[in-house]
């Protein structure tokens, strides 16, 4: 928690600097992607207005990676604290793997009821993009906001790998930076990860095309259909079991398979990338 | 039916005074009559019973050091002013805190948690976890990645499979709770860990210099508060009695239960008493481990003004049963003791209570010399705490060469006359064999159960040569961490055993690019009883001493585990060293680098690079995973560590990363060079072809040797054809060895690794090989 406070108080500093670091880093890269045309610039600009707010439970982990993820695409990451009664003007919330409450009862089962999530089950009914990852997915299936349920790996163990995935659905406020059928690689860590669901909501999530990621390649941990991730049916709340947050910053996400031989694996910052588009667009920015 | 009152007279310290010939049971609390006679003469009366529990525990081996303290010292003794400037503290506190620069600090340190986890493998290594973490905390650090370091019997042994599974479950249980990434660390198989498996466990924590916190109370007035769990029965006795007697086949059951950790419980304290940090609101800091409440005041009084008044009843209970004795000795997890200034006191509970973190306030820091400790009103305890936790008794027990070291160390491989590969396709088969040995094989079973992603900072981990974390996100400094030890090497040579420990580490914290700046260490040794064992030990200590001194190193911090011994005496021989573990000195190395983004790795990167081979290869083979894997063969004596080379191939391998022309690095030790190769090929399925003749002429080695000799010092590096002048300059600027052995080449379905002239062997295939073996074994 400390840290996410300090990195706010340098927050106006660091966003300067990121933003020099990231349009030279952009350049130098020369990927046509990530160069920055005037319209993205212009767009970068305008994602520091936007309030990413960041859960906290006690047991929480992966917080600071989370606003981490969010301060690289350009937006502001909000601290909040489970027994919070608001969502201190958040735009959008992502719940960050770890083990609320230590995995007491059931995962994510306790964490379902603090405070905050009442505020969290309101806003998503109302349509604010969420983003619940591992522990967020847990809690957002515990939450009735999505489908489905996560319950132990096939093979008993607790597994981390960097994993493959499958785009699904490329129409998410979530997911619009990817292509449909695009292959991307982000870390996968959980205990109790396997996705299942009973055969008619099954059917429904396919037919209303709310699998948004599959594993491909392998399948880690046993999930039906391999399935990696879905959303609900307005496609706001997307929860899923590997961890963007973790494959956001060069050197520090996942083997590329570049000639550095870096860690620079970076698919996990476009799904922030996305939400940020999403919302400038529909805010009428270009 | 009427409940039967239990009716207890407390034993006080004035009961002490009117009663001096009660007797006591002091043997059951594992002290000797002298001990116990020395502990009358130090209070002038008989101890009372909460007294003697505390003497007890905190004289014991796993607290006192009393068998190797006297040797220990070396550590100090051989340290120059060069060795020492890096160093913010050293040995003695509750780990070590090295300089880093730009006013930051890092501390780590290794402690072992290894009968335990023979008891009750899943708690005991899930606590052994838990235990160093809070020590790291308790120097004002943030704890920031952990290792582990494992040894375990015989891979297909029945009872393999109770312990390795359990023991990794709950490592990855209690670690990824936490939130800490497991960035590296060891697995080594050997018969003699059957009975005994060792559990070491290493943190590292960050902190800025002004965060430094040491553990002495000072402060008079100040309030002596205990957070986090409660205290409940869990662990009494166990430092004492568990973690210093050996397994006995039918002996009495002295084996209280090993405690049980609440990893979710620890990450709030994490992050309770981080803020408690910030806001400056702690004095004094102490986690409570082995002995618990005992341990900590005795240690927190007497590093600090010298006096501590307690009162026991305010310490919350998880079980009210508890008798006063079992409070002190209690080794719950998950708690920590502070020193807090009267006028921070609020801050420290609103802190507290925003996390929901429990405390008492159980006395206060006093500058009367004197730790008394009243229960009811009673005073139980009245003494002098410096002599419980720092004045315990030293032994200088026996110790001589053992006979059969001469016998073992005249066995080598030349005069065993063991058979080397005399066909190629025989050597194929060596080389098969070699990687699909436990020790070399793919221990990717056990690290996919450990989170290394969390946090973000993590620029290299297993099975890199070292952990890589960053420690400021704006500059990029961080630190690379690596350990090691070859118990086999120790065993033919415990000195020159402990010395390789640090040369293998030490090159692979150079490896990454990283200027190594510390060395913690864990000895993990038989019975200090026997002579043999403990001439095992005090040869490692030495070995160890003289190494840092030629690396010009310092060792920070860590921890020495005995009577690691399986079987009753009875059933030892004479010299008492069958059921003795293989000698284990582990040896951590700690080194700083600048931009941790830009630290080499050691799996090979692209096709087309030349692959060169830095260092002598000279025809060792004793003690190798050759003569363990072809003949099952240890004698002789370990590869010869020649300082010189060790120290220029590090400079050079620094260089080489710091001026990028390097694409990998990865040093050669188990296994061999083919093993080498083989790991580096293996990350991305990148092929290579190598042409041993230039080697083998130049060495004047065999082809068995070129594969397999274990010599240390070197290091397998592939480079971008445009660098190579380059690198050759670094090369020969500091006099390293380098040899061009290779291309990498080919990718996919296509890819092998071919010896010019002996064999090709598909990357599929020997991948299979090599990471099969686990996982069929736990399966």
């Amino acid at each position: 928690m400390s840290e996410v406070y300090s990195l706010l108080e340098d927050e106006e500093k660091t966003l300067n600097e990121l933003r020099q670091q990231n349009r030279l880093d952009r350049i130098k890269s020369g990927e046509s992607d990530v160069v920055m045309t005037r319209t993205r610039e212009y767009q970068f600009i305008h994602a520091a207005s936007i309030r990413v707010g960041v859960v906290v439970f006690p047991g929480t982990l992966d917080d600071v990676d989370a606003a981490r993820a969010v301060r690289l695409a350009g937006a502001r990451p909000i601290p909040l604290w489970h027994n919070d009664a608001s969502l201190s003007n958040s735009d959008a919330i992502i719940l960050a793997g770890g083990f609320s409450y230590g995995d007491y009862l059931r995962t994510g089962a306790i964490a379902r009821f603090a405070p905050i999530m009442e505020k969290i089950i309101d806003a998503a009914k109302g349509g604010m993009p969420i983003l619940g990852i591992c522990n967020g997915f847990q809690i957002l299936t515990e939450a009735h906001l999505l489908p489905g349920a996560l319950a132990r790996n096939d093979h008993q163990k607790f597994i981390c790998k960097e994993q493959m995935l499958e785009v699904n659905n490329e129409n998410t406020c979530w997911t619009n930076d990817f292509e449909f059928n695009e292959k991307i690689k982000i870390p996968l860590k959980n205990g109790e990860g396997r996705y299942i669901a009973d055969k008619r909501t099954l059917q429904e999530l396919n037919e209303k095309n709310q699998i948004v990621f599959r594993y491909y390649g392998d399948n880690p941990n046993g999930s039906v259909g391999n399935i990696a991730g879905v959303c609900n049916e307005k496609g706001n709340v997307l929860g899923l079991m590997p961890h963007p947050e973790h494959a956001v910053e060069p050197g520090f996400g996942v083997d590329d398979g570049s000639v550095s031989g870096f860690r620079n694996g970076t698919d996990g910052i476009r799904f922030i990338r996305s939400m940020i588009a999403d919302m400038l667009t529909q805010a009428g920015v270009k | 039916m009427v409940e039967q009152k239990r009716v207890r007279v407390l034993d006080t310290v004035d009961l002490a005074k009117s009663t001096p010939d009660k007797p006591q049971d002091f043997e059951a609390l594992g002290l000797r009559v002298e001990e116990y006679e020395q502990i009358k003469v130090i209070l002038g009366r008989r101890p009372s019973d909460s007294e003697l529990a505390m003497y007890s525990v905190m004289w014991s081996e796993h607290c006192s050091y009393k068998s190797s303290k006297f040797h220990l010292r070396k550590f100090g003794e051989k340290m120059t002013p060069k060795m020492e400037e890096n160093l913010l503290v050293g040995m003695g506190e509750n780990a070590g805190v090295v300089d880093i620069g730009d006013g930051w600090a890092v501390t780590f340190k290794v402690e072992s948690h290894n009968h335990p986890s023979f008891v009750e493998p899943f708690q005991g290594a899930a606590t052994g976890v838990g235990g160093i973490v809070r020590d790291i905390m308790a120097m004002g650090a943030k704890p920031i990645a952990v290792m582990d370091q494992l040894r375990f019997g015989n891979l297909n042994h029945p009872d393999s499979k109770r312990v390795i599974p359990q023991v990794v479950a709950g490592i990855a249980h209690y670690g990824n709770c936490l939130g800490l990434p497991n960035i590296g660390g060891e697995v080594e198989f050997d018969p003699s860990f059957q009975g005994n498996p060792l559990v070491n466990a290493l943190c590292l924590g960050a902190l800025r210099h002004e965060d430094l916190h040491l553990s002495g109370a000072k402060g008079d007035g100040n309030a002596v508060i205990l957070f986090g769990a409660r205290t409940g029965g869990d662990g009494i006795g166990g430092a004492s009695i568990l973690a210093s007697d050996t397994f006995e086949e039918g002996g009495p059951a002295k084996r209280p239960s090993v405690q049980v950790g609440d990893p979710f419980m620890e990450k709030v304290l994490i992050e309770c008493c981080l803020e408690m940090f910030s806001e400056e609101v702690i004095d004094g800091l102490q986690d409570l481990g082995a002995a618990g409440i005992s341990c900590a005041t005795s240690e927190m009084a007497a590093m600090g003004d010298g006096g501590m008044h307690i009162n026991l009843d305010r310490v919350l209970l998880r079980d009210p049963s508890l008798t006063p004795e079992e409070i002190l000795m209690s080794e719950s997890q998950e708690r920590m003791m502070a020193s807090v200034r009267q006028d921070r006191l609020a801050e420290f509970i609103t802190i507290a209570n925003r996390w929901d973190v429990e405390y008492a306030i159980i006395g206060e820091v006093n500058n009367s010399g004197r730790l008394t400790i009243d229960h009811k009103g009673l005073r139980l305890v009245d003494i002098d705490p410096a002599t419980a936790a720092v004045d315990s008794p030293v032994y200088k027990r026996p110790y001589s060469r053992p006979i059969w070291q001469d016998y073992l160390n005249s066995h080598t491989v030349q005069i065993d006359d063991l058979d080397k590969a005399k066909s190629p396709a025989a050597l194929e088969q060596h080389v098969l064999k070699v990687l699909s040995h436990p020790n070399v094989a793919s221990k990717e079973w056990i690290t996919s159960q450990y989170d290394h992603f969390v946090q973000g900072n993590t620029a290299l981990a297993m099975p890199d040569d070292a952990g890589v974390v960053r420690i400021d996100s704006k500059t990029g400094l961080g630190v690379a961490l690596s350990t090691d030890a070859n118990s086999r090497f120790a065993k033919l040579d415990p000195r020159e055993g402990a010395k390789i420990s640090l040369a293998e580490s030490f090159i692979n914290v150079s490896c990454t690019g990283a200027k190594p700046l510390a060395v913690t260490d864990c000895l993990n040794f038989g019975n200090p009883e026997h002579r043999d064992t403990m001439w095992q030990l005090v040869e490692a200590i030495e070995g160890l001493a003289d190494a840092c001194l030629e690396l010009e190193l310092p060792v920070t911090g860590g921890n020495v585990s005995l009577y690691n011994v399986t079987g009753t005496p009875k059933n030892q021989d004479e010299s008492g060293i069958n059921g003795s573990i293989n000698p284990t000195p582990v040896v951590g190395v700690l080194g700083k680098i600048n931009d941790v983004s830009r630290a080499t790795p050691s799996g090979f990167v692209a096709e087309g690079h030349s692959i060169y081979l830095l260092g002598h290869t000279l025809p060792e083979l004793d003690g190798s995973i050759w003569a363990a894997a072809i003949h099952d063969h240890l004698g002789g004596v370990p590869p010869v560590v020649f300082w010189p080379q060790i120290r220029a191939l590090s400079y050079a391998l620094i260089d080489m990363s710091r001026v990028g022309f390097v694409s990998t690095a990865h040093d050669v030790s188990q296994g061999g060079l083919i093993t080498t190769l083989f790991e580096s090929c293996f990350r991305r399925g990148i092929g290579c072809k190598v042409d041993l003749t230039p080697l083998k002429m130049r060495d004047k080695i065999d082809d068995t040797d070129a594969l397999f000799s274990e010599s240390l010092g070197r290091a397998v590096v592939a480079i971008d054809p445009k660098n190579e002048k380059f690198m050759t300059l670094i090369c020969k600027q500091y006099s390293v060895p380098f040899l061009k052995i290779g291309v990498t080449s080919g990718v996919g379905d296509d890819a092998s690794l071919e010896v010019d002239g002996l064999f090709d062997i598909e990357l599929d295939r020997a991948k299979s090989r090599w990471g099969s073996v686990i996982p069929d074994a736990m399966n």
